[in-house]
C-alpha cells in the first residue's frame, strides 16, 4: 500500500509538471486542445493524491513503523481515531495534505473557470499548476511522508501530546486549507493578466467568489486556533501575537481588504491595480505564513510541523513576488481605473480608507513577527516583540476598522449628499453618544473600552437599522414581517450577508474588548479541603485524582464551585504528564456563561495534593466563539447563488459586436 | 499486483490527457464566448448600470438617501445604461470614444444623450 502512495506521488508530480507546461503552453498559442488536455492532467492528480494519502492513513492505522513518517508521529498507545490529526500533525504530513486539499479545490475552481473564464482558465491552470507542482516538489525530494525506514521499528515516537484533541481535527486543517486557498484568487488574477485580460474585469466576479471562500477558510481557521488555545493550551487566553498567529492573520487581514475592494472594481471598475496588489501579497503573506510555520527563524510557542525547510517557502515567497510584480509591471497600461471617486463621502472612499488600514496592520504585525531577525542580524541579540505592543499599535487601528464597517456599507455609492448622510448616520450617532454615556456612568473610566463600546453600538445601530429599514420598507408593500425581514435577505443577499458577517465581527470586537480590559487573574496555592474567593465565585478544592494510561499519566482536581449562593457543580481541571515527551499539558475546566468565564487550571500536584492554581474570570468570551457560526453563516448567505427570478435579468439586445475580436482562429 | 497496478494507473492517465489532443475534442465546439470582447464588456457594464439602478431604488425605498441623491444617482445610472445601448448600434470607430465616457459619472453623459 505505501509503495502504490509512492507512485501516486511520484505520477502526479508528472502530471502537475505536464498541466503547468500545457497549460501556459494551451493559452499562448490558443490550443484548445492542449488547454483540455492539461485540464483534464490536473483532474487527475486529486485522485492520485488521496490514493497517497490513503495509504499513509492505512500505514498509520496498521502501525506501520517502518514508515519514517509514522514512527515520528505515532506510537501503538496512540487512539486509531487520531491516525487522521496524525496525518497532518508533521511536516512532511502537512505537506500532503495541503497538496491534496488545494488540488481538489483548484479542480473544482478550474471546472468553473473553464466555462466562465474560458481564455483566462489555460493561464489560471498553469499558475495553480505551479503552486502544486512546487509543493509536490518539496513532498518527494524533500519531505516525503511515505519514506520508509531502513529497519521497522517495534513501536513509534508518538504524536504531540497538544494535538491530541478533538479541535485538532478540525483546527489545523481549516488554517492550512485557508493558507493554500489564497491561491486560487492569486492565480486567476495573475492568469488574467497573463491572458492580457486583467484590466477589463472579467476575473473580477471568480476573484470574489474563491477570495470569498478563502477568507472563510481562514477565518474559521483562526477562530478554530484560538478557541483550541483557549480551551486547551490551559494559559486563559485566546490570542498572544505568537509569530504563528501572526503568520495566519497576515494573508486574513490583506484578504479582507482582497474581498471589499473587488466589490468596488465590479461595481465602478475602479482599484484595478490596488486588487491585483493586494491579492499578490495577500498570497505573499499565505507563503510568509508557510515559511514562519515550518521552521522560519522567527521562535514561536507552537510550530508543530517545524522543520528545516522554512527557507526554501521563504525562497519560493521572494520568487513568486518577483514573477507576480514583473507581470503585473508589464500589464500596467491595462489596469488603469475606469473612472475616479466621484466625492470623498462614499463607500468607495470607506472601501480604500478601510483597505489602507488592513494593509497598515498587515504590516506592522509583518514587522513585529520579523524583528527578532533584523535585532539579531544588527547586533547579535535576539529581541521579540510582546503582546503590548501589538495590543498598543494595532488595537486603535482595529478600532478605526470597526468604525468604518459601521459607516461604510451604509454610504452610497458614488457620493452622499449631507441630506443622504443625516438620514443613514444620525441614528448611529445618537447611539454612540448614549453608550458612551451610559458606559461613563455605569463605571467605565478606561477610555479605550469607552471608546470600543461606543464605536461597536455605531456598527450595530447600522446593520439593525438596515434590516428594520428594509422589512419596513418591504411590509409596507403587503408582506408580513417575518416574510418581509427574509425575503429582504433572500432578495440582496451579498449585501445582508455582509451585514451578518458584520455582526460576528461586532460580536468579536465586544467580546475582545471585554476579556482584554476586564479579565480578573489570581495564582492560588491549594490544598484539598481548601477555599477560595475571586470575583463572586467561592471554589472548594475537594481532592485530587491520579490516573495512569500508556502513554501518560493525569492527575485530576475536583472543585466544588458557587457563584454567589449557587451552587454551580463540579470542576475538573487536570494535568496530564507525558513521559517520553517530558511535556507537561494542562487543561483548564471552564464555566462559561453568557456573561462570563469562569476558568480554572493547575500546575503541577505535590504527593499532598498541593497546587498552584491560576483562576481566571474572562468576561464575554462566549461571545467570541458565538461569532463563528454568525459569521460562517453570513458569508455561506454572500455566497449563496441568486434564485431564478433574480437571474431573470434585463439582458443587452443580442446585436452581434464582436464575434471573435482577437482573431482567434482554430 | 502492484505492477499491474501501476501499469494501469499510468495507461489511464496517458488516456486521459491525450484523449483531448487526438479527438480533438475542444477545438471541433465552437468558439466560446470571450470574455474579454466588447459585447462581454459591455454586458458588464449593463449588469452595473442596472444594479446601481436597482441598488439606489432600493436606498431610496428603504430611506437611506435623500431625493436629491437618488434622482442624481438614477441618471448617472440611466445614462451608463443609455450610453451601453447606444455603443451596441455605433461604428467601431465610435465605439472607443463613448467606452471611455460610460462610467464617468461627472455629468457629461446627461449632454451625450441629449
Amino acid at each position: 500500500m505505501v509503495e502504490l502512495g509512492q507512485i501516486a506521488l511520484i505520477l502526479s508530480f508528472m502530471m502537475a509538471t505536464y498541466s503547468t507546461v500545457v497549460g501556459f503552453a494551451g493559452g499562448m498559442l490558443n490550443g484548445r486542445d492542449l488547454a483540455a488536455s492539461a485540464r483534464w492532467g490536473f483532474y487527475s492528480i486529486c485522485p492520485l493524491l488521496i490514493l497517497a494519502t490513503a495509504s499513509l492513513i492505512y500505514a498509520f492505522v496498521t502501525n506501520d513503523f517502518s514508515v519514517k513518517y509514522v514512527a515520528e508521529n505515532s506510537n501503538i498507545a496512540m487512539p486509531k481515531v487520531y491516525a487522521w490529526v496524525a496525518f497532518y500533525s508533521g511536516n512532511a504530513g502537512s505537506l500532503l495534505y495541503i497538496a491534496v486539499a488545494f488540488s481538489l479545490m483548484a479542480g473544482i475552481a478550474i471546472r468553473v473557470l473553464n466555462s466562465k473564464l474560458p481564455y483566462t482558465s489555460p493561464y489560471a491552470l498553469g499558475v495553480m499548476s505551479m503552486v502544486l507542482l512546487f509543493f509536490l516538489a518539496v513532498i518527494l525530494f524533500l519531505a516525503n511522508p511515505l519514506e520508509r525506514h531502513q529497519i521497522a521499528l517495534e513501536d513509534g515516537q508518538g504524536m504531540n501530546p497538544l494535538l491530541i484533541h478533538f479541535g485538532m481535527f478540525i483546527h489545523p486543517p481549516f488554517q492550512m486549507l485557508g493558507l493554500i486557498s489564497v491561491a486560487l484568487p492569486f492565480s486567476i488574477a495573475i492568469g488574467a493578466l497573463l491572458a492580457g485580460r486583467g484590466g477589463r474585469d472579467e476575473w473580477v466576479d471568480q476573484g470574489r467568489l474563491w477570495g470569498m471562500v478563502s477568507w472563510l477558510l481562514l477565518t474559521t481557521g483562526l477562530l478554530l486556533g484560538a478557541w483550541w488555545a483557549y480551551t486547551i493550551l490551559g494559559w486563559g487566553g485566546y490570542w498572544a501575537w505568537d509569530p504563528v498567529e501572526n503568520s495566519a492573520l497576515m494573508p486574513w487581514l490583506a484578504m479582507t481588504a482582497f474581498v471589499h475592494s473587488i466589490m468596488v472594481q465590479k461595481r465602478r471598475g475602479m482599484f484595478r491595480m490596488w486588487n491585483m496588489v493586494l491579492i499578490i501579497v495577500a498570497f505573499a503573506m499565505a507563503q510568509m505564513g508557510m515559511f514562519i510555520n515550518r521552521g522560519g527563524p522567527v521562535p514561536s510557542v507552537h510550530s508543530f510541523a517545524e522543520s528545516t525547510m522554512g527557507w526554501i517557502f521563504l525562497a519560493v515567497m521572494a520568487i513568486t513576488l518577483f514573477i507576480s510584480l514583473v507581470i503585473f509591471t508589464f500589464r500596467f497600461d491595462t489596469l488603469k481605473s475606469r473612472s475616479g471617486l466621484d466625492s470623498i463621502i462614499s463607500r468607495e472612499s470607506a472601501f480604500l480608507a478601510q483597505n489602507v488600514l488592513f494593509l497598515l496592520i498587515a504590516f506592522i504585525t509583518l514587522w513585529g513577527t520579523i524583528f527578532p531577525i533584523f535585532s539579531e542580524a544588527v547586533d547579535d541579540t535576539t529581541m521579540t516583540i510582546g503582546q503590548p505592543f501589538f495590543n498598543k499599535v494595532n488595537g486603535p487601528l482595529m478600532l478605526l476598522l470597526v468604525f468604518l464597517m459601521g459607516i461604510g456599507p451604509v454610504l452610497p455609492w458614488r457620493k452622499a449628499g449631507w441630506g443622504s448622510i443625516n438620514r443613514m448616520l444620525r441614528l448611529p450617532l445618537i447611539v454612540f453618544f448614549l453608550v458612551f454615556l451610559l458606559s461613563l456612568i455605569s463605571g467605565i473610566r478606561e477610555y479605550w473600552v469607552l471608546l470600543a463600546f461606543a464605536i461597536c453600538s455605531v456598527s450595530l445601530t447600522t446593520v439593525f437599522q438596515e434590516l428594520i429599514r428594509g422589512s419596513r420598507s418591504r411590509h409596507s408593500r403587503g408582506e408580513s414581517w417575518g416574510i418581509a425581514f427574509f425575503s429582504l435577505i433572500g432578495a440582496n443577499r451579498p449585501r445582508y450577508g455582509g451585514y451578518v458577517v458584520h455582526l460576528s465581527i461586532i460580536m468579536l470586537a465586544i467580546g475582545i474588548t471585554a476579556s482584554s480590559f476586564y479579565d480578573v487573574q489570581k495564582d492560588v496555592v491549594m490544598k484539598p479541603g481548601d477555599s477560595e474567593v475571586l470575583g463572586k465565585y467561592t471554589f472548594k478544592y475537594l481532592e485530587v485524582s491520579e490516573k495512569a494510561y500508556p502513554d501518560r499519566v493525569e492527575e485530576t482536581a475536583k472543585f466544588e464551585v458557587w457563584m454567589g449562593d449557587k451552587n454551580i457543580g463540579y470542576m475538573h481541571p487536570y494535568r496530564a504528564f507525558y513521559p517520553e515527551f517530558q511535556i507537561a499539558a494542562t487543561r483548564g475546566a471552564i464555566h462559561s456563561t453568557i456573561l462570563e468565564d469562569f476558568y480554572l487550571v493547575p500546575s503541577e500536584f505535590k504527593e499532598d495534593g498541593q497546587a498552584v492554581f491560576r483562576v481566571l474570570i474572562n468576561p464575554l468570551v462566549s461571545w467570541m466563539w458565538a461569532a463563528g457560526p454568525v459569521l460562517i453563516l453570513g458569508t455561506l448567505i454572500s455566497l449563496s447563488p441568486k434564485n431564478r427570478t433574480q437571474r431573470k435579468r434585463l439582458r443587452l439586445p443580442n446585436v452581434s459586436v464582436d464575434q471573435n475580436p482577437l482573431g482567434i482562429s482554430e | 499486483m502492484l505492477v499491474m497496478s501501476v501499469i494501469a494507473i499510468s495507461l489511464t492517465l496517458a488516456v486521459l490527457v491525450a484523449y483531448p489532443i487526438i479527438r480533438k475534442i475542444a477545438s471541433k465546439s465552437p468558439f466560446p464566448e470571450d470574455e474579454s470582447s466588447l459585447r462581454a464588456d459591455l454586458e458588464r457594464r449593463w449588469e452595473s448600470a442596472l444594479e446601481g439602478l436597482r441598488h439606489a431604488e432600493l436606498e431610496m425605498s428603504v430611506g437611506n438617501v435623500s431625493e436629491s441623491d437618488y434622482l442624481w444617482l438614477k441618471q448617472v445610472h440611466m445614462a451608463e445604461a443609455a450610453l451601453v445601448l447606444k455603443t451596441l448600434e455605433i461604428s467601431d470607430k465610435e465605439k472607443g470614444f463613448l467606452i471611455k465616457r460610460i462610467p464617468s459619472g461627472s455629468g457629461y453623459e446627461e449632454e451625450e444623450l441629449s
